[in-house]
């Protein structure tokens, strides 16, 4: 019967209702993927013409400049080299260095600042003790001044976040290239952005295991995948997945495709921060940059992208050994590699090196972004992929460090006190350019390296007598009233307060010393004579001339501020101080340099500005009285670590029961601030000139002083003087000393102080 | 004569200092004994200034010879060193192709090589010049003037700063 056999229809219903299934949803898939595709389209020009990434700002220290007459002795241009991760070779490639004797061979790696393009070249220096005597390209061509690449600091960046440094695919090193494609999709030239034979191979791995198991796909689809959609496997991915791969394809050539798969790909999971490309990776598990790769390194970053946490090297050893092992294989099948260096590069032990990273400075990254925010929002800030170039000095930041950690040990022996103890004692500082204004070194902290509390920039505390020099800086710019001879009086005060109280301050000793040379008065910080000069003047004028600092906060005009009851930071005080050290002569602190963006353009630079505070003629005076505190006041004990002829200008604080003990100072380079104290702001065991001189001192001592510039300008006379009287007397006057002073206001000569028999 | 003010010992290289002594003496006398009544506690310091004191050294005084370190010009302008030139000659190419912004980067760093040769002031405070800035101009110029230049680049930094003033 017809019955017998069934209808076609009935009896290939499963098969024909499976089919009309397919075909209703290719036919969906086509219609959805046509409205779509200009849609697509759109939005895959939109991110890939655009920035593809949200960058973190990268913060680079200063660039270490090389030239004839640099005052730096080899170790630390070797230390140098070692921090920018350079490998010792007897022939130097980029990247690598090699000392023979007096000679230091090298090849950098070449850089692009925001001036020019620093090119990769071999160098050679001769070091004449600690100084570099000779400066050639390894051909014989003397050499100027070349730069090296700068040290990466940090970065600005929100908590969660991908990282990536963006490399061209011209940098990846010979056989990279080659062999992640013959990893991860051999035919790339070939497909338009999906491969028949990788879904097909997906499928039935699919199929077989009953689940979405395997994606089948190209480079490109991981691309997209990575760029535009969720992580998420399922079937409406891979339908809008399609689609885009293949309009990808069509709008963009085969290398712009590669070279962004190169740098969106991820790699690690490094705390909060997930390492994405290859130029990341590379610094991230090797400490060198992409170029410089071996064989076995490049094969083991493509074996980590089949899973990068599965095969995580720093985790699983064996297990990425053996899948880099196989990369290694499949690049010598595919004739990237013969036998010899297949055997060789297998041979090879995974060569992971994390021992330097990212130096981070934690403590100067805070400046840098006190003053970054300022002009950028948080938004362009971990976004943009800028490049912070700063005046981050890695040699004096260590120096500094080193001058607390040994000077506490110092401070407990000479004080009897346990370290441990004092370890509660806190401390900051900043190490500026004397000449400049910038900003070298910085700590927040006891412990230089610990992330907190930045107490060099955030904690305002009582300078003390730190702010006399200002005091008498003012009296001095009236020359025809004040000199560093003229006479005042150290005597008790007795000021009525706004409550009625008296106050009546004392000097250190609890010791008058009557009329006193103002030079004296500075030079041993009597506190009576500064308060009687200070109302002298007017504390109301002393506020007014104390504008011109900036100090960016209103200043009562109370008798108490004569002896430094104002609050401060460190950073602020090494502002004030900046205008003595370089010759009164404003040099506003500046951390960063320049503001690069990710493609180079340089956006903003951040420029040297000076402005004239002090004229000459006073600026000399207080450098005068200020280089005599170090020779005989408060400030004589740095002298137990610096040579004796080496001129230095110092002044120490201690305020009220020495909660804040403060030492600021400068040589002809820098200018150092010390502050100690507790967070607390109890009474501590030390006064400035024991404690922070102690650091100072050191610190001055680490980072090779040398004389302070002490010109005299056309407007100084020096004349001798006769100490009692404050009258010029003659040169062979036993005790006379020899003063600068106006030349248009020297001290009237004293008939009897000028016979020389009579004094 | 042995008076001890303060037994503090002295250390290191520093001297007795009689003249000083000699001085803060009589003061610290009459007024030693009525100096005790602050109900603040002091501010400040170290070590008092007075030494133990010795009989008067019968020769030169203990002060420390604090010495101006240039006095006079120099008659011709210091020999820069070639990284300072190089730097310079780059500047002065860039100030050519009127990429001052250029020449100011080379410039400083010119400076900070060499931080007091007058001549980078005076290339300086031209290409301020050369960008309509003549209040930064006039404040390098001086600066420049402050390092002790020879009398010709004295001359040519205050023909620059006139120069500047004008524009203002």
């Amino acid at each position: 019967m017809q019955q017998d056999k069934p209808h076609f229809v009935v009896r290939y219903k499963w098969w024909i209702g499976i089919a009309a299934l397919l075909i209703a949803l290719l036919l969906l898939v086509a219609i959805l993927a046509s409205r779509s595709m200009a849609k697509l389209d759109a939005r895959i020009q939109q991110v890939f013409d655009g920035p593809k990434w949200s960058i973190p700002a990268r913060v680079f220290a200063r660039p270490l400049e090389l030239y004839v007459g640099l005052a730096i002795d080899q170790a630390s241009v070797v230390d140098e080299l070692q921090r920018l991760s350079y490998k010792n070779a007897t022939e130097p490639q980029q990247g690598q260095y090699n000392r023979q004797g007096s000679v230091l061979n090298l090849h950098t790696r070449g850089f692009k600042f925001a001036d020019g393009f620093e090119a990769p070249k071999p160098l050679s220096i001769r070091f004449d003790g600690n100084r570099i005597s000779d400066l050639s390209d390894g051909r014989g061509n003397s050499v100027a001044i070349t730069r090296l690449e700068p040290l990466v600091i940090g970065r600005i960046s929100p908590a969660q976040t991908e990282d990536r440094l963006l490399i061209r695919l011209e940098q990846l090193p010979g056989g990279l290239k080659d062999a992640l494609l013959a990893v991860e999709d051999p035919k790339f030239y070939q497909h338009g952005g999906l491969s028949i034979r990788g879904i097909l191979r997906a499928a039935w791995v699919n199929i077989k295991e009953r689940r979405f198991a395997q994606g089948g796909s190209t480079l490109t689809q991981q691309l997209i995948k990575n760029l535009f959609l969720t992580r998420e496997r399922s079937i409406k991915r891979k339908l809008t997945e399609w689609p885009m791969a293949i309009a990808l394809e069509r709008r963009y050539s085969k290398e712009e495709i590669l070279q962004a798969f190169v740098n969106e790909v991820f790699f690690a999971q490094d705390k909060s921060r997930a390492i994405h490309g290859f130029g990341l990776a590379s610094l991230y598990f090797f400490d060198k940059p992409v170029q410089e790769l071996q064989t076995h390194e490049s094969a083991l970053l493509v074996a980590l992208l089949k899973g990068p946490t599965w095969y995580n090297p720093l985790r699983h050893q064996e297990r990425a050994l053996e899948r880099r092992n196989l990369v290694l294989r499949i690049m010598h099948r595919e004739n990237l590699l013969s036998a010899d260096e297949l055997a060789s590069a297998t041979s090879q032990p995974l060569g992971i090196n994390r021992t330097s990273g990212i130096s981070q400075q934690p403590a100067y990254l805070d400046l840098v972004k006190q003053q970054l925010t300022r002009d950028y929002s948080t938004e362009d800030l971990h976004r943009n992929g800028l490049n912070i170039f700063t005046n981050f000095d890695p040699v004096a930041q260590r120096k500094l460090e080193l001058a607390v950690d040994s000077a506490y040990d110092q401070i407990a022996i000479e004080q009897g006190l346990n370290l441990q103890a004092l370890k509660q004692l806190q401390t900051a500082s900043v190490v500026t350019r004397a000449d400049n204004g910038e900003v070298l070194a910085v700590t927040g902290g006891r412990q230089a390296r610990f992330a907190g509390f930045n107490r060099a920039l955030d904690a305002n505390r009582q300078i003390g007598s730190l702010l006399k020099p200002f005091i008498y800086a003012t009296a001095l710019e009236q020359p025809d009233k004040y000199n560093l001879a003229s006479l005042i009086d150290d005597a008790p005060v007795f000021l009525e307060q706004e409550n009625g109280e008296i106050w009546s301050p004392d000097n250190y000793s609890r010791e008058s010393f009557g009329p006193v040379m103002m030079l004296d008065a500075l030079t041993y910080s009597l506190n009576q004579a500064s308060v009687n000069l200070g109302l002298e003047i007017g504390v109301e004028e002393f506020v007014e001339s104390l504008k011109r600092y900036d100090l960016g906060r209103e200043i009562r005009p109370l008798p108490s501020l004569l002896l430094g009851a104002i609050e401060l930071s460190v950073i602020d005080v090494a502002g004030l101080y900046q205008s003595l050290a370089s010759s009164g002569f404003n040099t506003p602190l500046r951390a960063i340099r320049e503001v690069q963006a990710s493609d180079g353009q340089l956006l903003q630079r951040y420029q040297f500005k000076v402005k004239q505070r002090l004229d000459a003629a006073t600026t000399h005076q207080i450098n005068y009285a200020l280089q005599n505190i170090m020779r005989a006041g408060t400030g004589r004990r740095a002298y137990r670590y610096i040579a004796p002829d080496v001129a230095l200008a110092g002044k120490s604080g201690t305020s009220n029961e020495q909660r804040d003990g403060w030492f600021a100072g400068y040589d002809g380079k820098h200018s150092v601030v010390v502050w100690m104290g507790h967070d607390d702001n109890t009474p501590t065991p030390v006064t400035g000139s024991r404690g922070a001189l102690e650091v100072w001192a050191r610190a001055m001592a680490n980072l090779n002083p040398s004389s302070l510039r002490f010109n005299s300008p056309a407007t100084i006379r020096y004349a001798n003087i006769n100490p009692a009287t404050g009258q010029r007397t003659t040169a062979d006057c036993p005790g006379s000393v020899r003063l600068p002073f106006h030349r248009d206001h020297e001290p009237a000569g004293n008939a009897a102080d000028l016979l020389s028999d009579s004094c | 004569m042995r008076i001890f003010v303060n037994s503090k010992p002295a250390t290191g290289h520093l001297l007795p200092q009689p003249l000083l002594a000699s001085l803060l003496l009589p003061a610290l006398l009459l007024t030693a004994c009525g100096t005790k009544f602050s109900t603040r506690p002091d501010i400040e310091e170290e070590a008092p200034p007075v030494q133990v004191i010795e009989p008067a050294p019968p020769v030169k005084p203990s002060r420390p010879a604090i010495e101006p370190t240039v006095t006079a010009p120099p008659p011709a302008p210091l020999q820069s060193l070639p990284a300072v030139v190089s730097l310079r000659d780059q500047a002065a190419s860039a100030s050519a192709a009127n990429d001052h912004s250029r020449a100011i980067g080379l410039l400083e760093r010119a400076l900070r090589v060499s931080p007091d040769d007058p001549q980078t002031f005076y290339d300086l405070a031209s290409s301020h010049l050369a960008l309509k800035q003549p209040q930064q101009a006039i404040q390098i110029a001086r600066r420049g003037l402050s390092l002790n230049p020879t009398n010709a680049q004295r001359d040519s930094l205050e023909q620059l700063v006139a120069r500047s003033e004008a524009m203002l």
